[in-house]
C-alpha cells in the first residue's frame, strides 16, 4: 500500500531559486486502486508522480510502499514518461522490454501482451518504426516486465489520435485489474476517467483541492470547479 | 480512501509536514546553472556585452600567462564581481560528493607525477611539480566557471544574444555571418533549460529499469552508446519539432543588436578589467 503523510517539496530550496511545488500532501493508494490526478500547469502533479515514482525524495513528510520509503523500493515503483522515446535504451521492442537484466524471455512476452501487444509481431520490431501510442506502450511493458506494485502514467494520452488514445485507455483500464497494481494517472485529460480511475484527486498551487470518487466528481461537475480545467 | 471537496490551498490548515532529512541530497532538478538572480545591483545593470567582454579577457590572460599571481588577481576580480552582484551566496551550487572526489583522486594522481618543486621531509624528497601543476590548473578552471557563474547570476538569458549581436556586427565587414551566430546563441540559449528537462527524464527512466552493471567493458560501451543513441534520437525529434514551428512563423528571423549605453559603470568595469588583465600579464 501507497502511504503519503503530509508531503511537500521545495525544489531548490535554500537558493534564491526556491520554489514549492507541492505541501501537505496525505494520501492513501492500495493495490488495485486506480487513481487519476488532475491539475492544470504548475499544480504539482508531476513532483507529485515523481515522488510517487520514488525518484524525488520530499523535503517535507514520509512517501513510503508497503511502509518503507518509495526512493528505496526500486523497480517496485515506477512511472512512464509522456516522451517515450526517452524510456527506450535498446534497438529492438525485446531487447528493450528486458533492459536491466532480471527478465526472462516468458516475461517480456507477457509484458507486451498486458499492454495489447502481439509479441510475435513487435519482438524483432526496431523501436524508431514505432507508432508514438506503440513507444507508450512498450515502454509501460518495460516497466511491468519488473512487476511493480505501483505504476505511474505522466500524461499517457497526450498527442495521440482518436484511435491511439481509445487503445491506451483500453490498455490502461486493464492493467490495473489485471496486473492488480496500484495505477496513478497524471493527466491534464479526464475524459473516460471512470474506465481507469475509482478515484480523481485534483492539485491546486501544489495542493489536493479535491479527492473524491470519479463518478461522483464527473456526475457533480466539480472538476469545472479546478483551476485550468476545463 | 475518499474524501469530499478539500479545503481551498491559500485557507487551508497548511499543514506541512516535517523536514525529510534524507531530501537534502541535491537531485539533478536542484541544478540551476545560469540561471538569473533577480536583484538589482550595478553588475545586473551592465550591458551584457561589457560582461562577455570580460569574461573573454580575463580568461584568455589567465590561460595565456597561467601562474599563481595571476590566479591570485582573478579571485580578487571575481570576489568583487560577486560581492557587488549582491547575490546571495545560496546561490552557489552544491557540488555532488562524485566532484570532490573526483578532485581528491586527480590530487593524489597529480601528486606521484613528482618533479620541481622538491620537499625535503626527514631525509625523503618529495617532488611537488605535479602537484602544484594540477593544483594551477584546478584553480584556473575553478576560477573561469566562477566568473562564467557570475555573469549567469546577473544577465537575463535573453540578453545575451542581442549583445554578441552587437559585438560581433565589425566582422560583418569580413563576411563573417555574425546574424546567424547571434541567432544560434539564442536559440542554445532558449534549448538549455529544455536540454536539462530531457537528461533529468533520461537518466530518471534508466535508473527505474534498476540496471544490472555490465560485466565487461563491451558490454559497458554498448550501454553507454545505448544511452547516448536515445539522447540523440530524442535531440533530433525536439530540434525537427522546432524547426517546423519556426518555420511556421515566417522563418528564424534575425536578432537586433544590443549596444551598450556609455554609463559611468560600462567605462568602470571596463577599466577594471583591463587592470585585472594587466595584472594577470605583467605580476
Amino acid at each position: 500500500m501507497i502511504r503519503l503523510d503530509r508531503v511537500g517539496h521545495v525544489y531548490s530550496a535554500g537558493t534564491p531559486w526556491a520554489r514549492r511545488a507541492l505541501g501537505g500532501v496525505s494520501l492513501e493508494i492500495d493495490r488495485g486502486q486506480g487513481v487519476l490526478v488532475v491539475g492544470s500547469n504548475g499544480s504539482g502533479k508531476s513532483t507529485l508522480a515523481w515522488i510517487l515514482a520514488g525518484l524525488l525524495i520530499p523535503s517535507e513528510g514520509e512517501a513510503l510502499l508497503d511502509d518503507r520509503p518509495i526512493d528505496k523500493a526500486g523497480p517496485l515503483a515506477a512511472i512512464a514518461f509522456q516522451h517515450a522515446r526517452l524510456q527506450l535504451f535498446r534497438p529492438t521492442v525485446a531487447e528493450d522490454v528486458a533492459f536491466g537484466g532480471r527478465v526472462e524471455a516468458d516475461d517480456v512476452d507477457t509484458a507486451l501482451e498486458a499492454v495489447g501487444l502481439e509479441p510475435d509481431d513487435l519482438r524483432h520490431r526496431r523501436i524508431d518504426e514505432l507508432s508514438g501510442g506503440q513507444q507508450r506502450r512498450v515502454a509501460i511493458a518495460g516497466l511491468l516486465a519488473r512487476r511493480p506494485e505501483l505504476l505511474v502514467l505522466d500524461e499517457p494520452f497526450a498527442g495521440l489520435d482518436a484511435a491511439g488514445r481509445e487503445t491506451l485507455v483500453e490498455v490502461v483500464a486493464g492493467l490495473r485489474v489485471s496486473q492488480n497494481l496500484a495505477l496513478v494517472v497524471v493527466s491534464h485529460d479526464y475524459e473516460d476517467a471512470t474506465r481507469y480511475a475509482q478515484r480523481i484527486l485534483a492539485l491546486e498551487g501544489g495542493r489536493v483541492v479535491l479527492d473524491r470518487p470519479a463518478e461522483d466528481a464527473l456526475a457533480a461537475g466539480e472538476l469545472a470547479g479546478v483551476e485550468g480545467l476545463v | 480512501m475518499t474524501g469530499t471537496r478539500a479545503h481551498h490551498p491559500h485557507r487551508g490548515r497548511g499543514a506541512h509536514g516535517p523536514r525529510n532529512p534524507r531530501s537534502r541530497r541535491a537531485s539533478l532538478a536542484d541544478i540551476n546553472l545560469l540561471r538569473y538572480v533577480p536583484v538589482d545591483s550595478p553588475v545586473h545593470r551592465l550591458w551584457a556585452g561589457t560582461k562577455i567582454i570580460a569574461l573573454v579577457a580575463v580568461g584568455a590572460a589567465l590561460s595565456l600567462r597561467p601562474g599563481w599571481s595571476g590566479e591570485a588577481v582573478v579571485t580578487a576580480f571575481v570576489a568583487l564581481a560577486a560581492l557587488v552582484s549582491k547575490v546571495p551566496f545560496g546561490a552557489v551550487p552544491r557540488f555532488p560528493r562524485w566532484f570532490w572526489i573526483g578532485i581528491g583522486l586527480t590530487s593524489i594522481s597529480a601528486f606521484f607525477a613528482g618533479g620541481h618543486p622538491e620537499l625535503h621531509l626527514a631525509g625523503v624528497r618529495i617532488g611537488l611539480g605535479g602537484l602544484d601543476k594540477w593544483a594551477r590548473f584546478t584553480v584556473l578552471v575553478l576560477l573561469l566557471l566562477s566568473l562564467t557563474m557570475v555573469i549567469g547570476w546577473t544577465t537575463r538569458n535573453g540578453d545575451v544574444a542581442p549583445a554578441l549581436a552587437g559585438l560581433l556586427s565589425p566582422l560583418r565587414w569580413l563576411r563573417v555571418p555574425v546574424d546567424e551566430a547571434a541567432v544560434v546563441t539564442a536559440l542554445g540559449v532558449r534549448c538549455m533549460p529544455l536540454l536539462l528537462d530531457e537528461i533529468r527524464t533520461l537518466y530518471a527512466a534508466r535508473k527505474l529499469r534498476d540496471p544490472v552493471p555490465p560485466e565487461t567493458f563491451r558490454a559497458a560501451l554498448a550501454e553507454v552508446n545505448d544511452l547516448l543513441v536515445t539522447a540523440l534520437v530524442t535531440s533530433a525529434r525536439r530540434a525537427q519539432e522546432m524547426a517546423d514551428a519556426i518555420e511556421a512563423r515566417g522563418g528564424v528571423g534575425t536578432v537586433d543588436p544590443s549596444r551598450p549605453g556609455f554609463a559611468v559603470r560600462e567605462v568602470a568595469a571596463l577599466l577594471i578589467t583591463v587592470l585585472a588583465v594587466a595584472g594577470v600579464i605583467l605580476l
